[in-house]
């Protein structure tokens, strides 16, 4: 499988504009082996029939409307006792970060998205909460699948024994996540892909209490380390 | 008319999501003339309540909840019609809306969804609703405010509406959820109840309108 056609911009940007469709098949496939939807698919049944025609609708709307693209963007980051200071716009209090960009780490800022919002779907849906639910899922699971296949990207280009960390970043915490970013800065970071590299933002914008939209994008940093 | 067995059945289908079962035995309800307001308290709500508190009780999980609301739905399709014709009313009517600033809605549309189940008339008022639009929706009749929201910075909104409200002097009962709220938060700013999911939503929604303890 190879979903991502890349467009080297310049040095320091990647561009992804991957075929949706691959993506949107292995998304379906996690989405099934979730248990949440594994165990009333495996009974098989009206349940099972109700929940497979609720997938085949998401699947339908997301092959007809998301547009996946996304840019990686190296960025200069300064550690000074304990903070980085990255791209020369936002500080950060991370120690592990500064530790690897004393060592020499290299750091780029992703950004990612799906390309349609929960309204547009809402309305392909034709207004049909349950679908929709089921939509959000399965878009959650082929953003996830368009990012691991971004890393996996930049991991085939890094030198052998390198190591690639990531950490995400949003205003707000979500399931599993241990931290949360101040929304200034995370607008300031997203203000890398306008006013650094213009033309590098995929359409994605974070409103002022820190919600993206679309709501299915993906900003974070890579951490390239030896 | 539907024998017991038959309402029984009625309720099975719903639980189990059979969209099919559901739809033939309303259909043969409506063909023989029974009260299908009558049928839709008596086996088809309940049978979304009993959905609503397996997955309160982490029986099911979200996916066979909206299985069985799509069967329920597939009797609503044939009744609301015909009880639209008659003088039956909704348990009540209930706006609901994600707070100005936040942009979620999936927590918001499980709620629309069991709340349409237990038999309200809902109005989604939709995502990044400012607090006006609230009152609004309380003077076209809505008796009970729901409001979500999902995000710390989002959360202090709800303070704004349930002043906005006051303010206006709108007379509707408010009820708050989402990830980030408690039922301290909601005592604290004077909302009249707290759902803590999407059933639990319902049962807040019924002890604001003084119909469940």
């Amino acid at each position: 499988m190879n979903p991502m056609p890349q467009n080297i911009v310049d040095r320091d940007v990647t561009v992804f504009s991957p075929v949706a469709s691959p993506l949107l098949e292995q998304a379906a496939g996690r989405l099934r082996r979730q248990k949440a939807y594994s165990r009333p698919l495996s009974k098989g049944g009206a349940r099972a029939a109700g929940l497979e025609d609720l997938l085949q609708q998401s699947e339908a709307c997301l092959a007809a409307l998301a547009r996946p693209q996304g840019a990686l963007v190296t960025v200069p980051v300064e550690a000074v006792s304990g903070r980085a200071r990255i791209a020369g716009r936002v500080t950060i209090e991370d120690e592990s970060l500064a530790r690897d960009v004393a060592a020499g780490g290299q750091v780029a800022v992703y950004l990612l998205t799906l390309g349609v919002t929960q309204s547009q779907s809402f309305d392909w849906l034709k207004g049909d909460y349950l679908a929709h639910h089921v939509q959000s899922d399965l878009g959650s699971e082929m953003l996830f699948a368009f990012a691991r296949h971004v890393f996996s990207q930049q991991r085939s280009q890094m030198p052998s024994g390198a190591r690639l960390k990531r950490v995400s970043v949003q205003a707000e915490p979500m399931c599993g996540q241990k931290r949360s970013w101040d929304v200034d800065k995370v607008q300031s970071l997203l203000g890398v892909f306008d006013e650094i590299h213009s033309n590098a933002n995929p359409g994605v914008s974070v409103t002022n209490t820190g919600c993206f939209q679309p709501l299915q994008s993906l900003l974070g940093l890579t951490i390239q380390t030896a | 008319m539907l024998t017991e067995e038959e309402k029984d059945d009625l309720f099975e289908a719903v639980c189990d999501g059979d969209r099919e079962t559901v739809v033939e035995l309303v259909e043969k309800a409506r063909d023989t003339g029974m009260d299908l307001g009558d049928l839709l308290n008596e086996a088809m709500i309940p049978a979304m309540t009993e959905v609503g508190n397996q997955f309160s009780a982490g029986e099911v999980f979200v996916p066979e909840m909206l299985v069985a609301a799509r069967a329920m739905q597939g009797g609503i399709d044939i009744i609301e019609p015909i009880l639209a014709q008659t003088d039956h009313e909704p348990v009540a009517r209930v706006c609901i809306g994600s707070v100005k600033g936040d942009l979620h809605d999936i927590g918001k549309n499980l709620v629309v969804m069991m709340l349409k189940g237990a038999g309200f008339e809902v109005e989604d008022l939709g995502v990044d609703v400012p607090d006006a639009e609230f009152a609004k929706a309380v003077e076209r009749g809505n008796q009970v405010v729901c409001l979500s929201a999902l995000l710390t910075t989002t959360k202090p909104q709800m303070i704004n509406v349930v002043k906005h409200l006051k303010e206006e002097g709108k007379e509707a009962a408010v009820v708050i959820g989402g990830a980030v709220i408690t039922q301290e938060y909601a005592d604290a700013i004077g909302a009249d109840a707290f759902g803590e999911d999407a059933p639990g939503a319902v049962r807040a929604v019924k002890r604001a309108l003084g119909l469940a303890a």
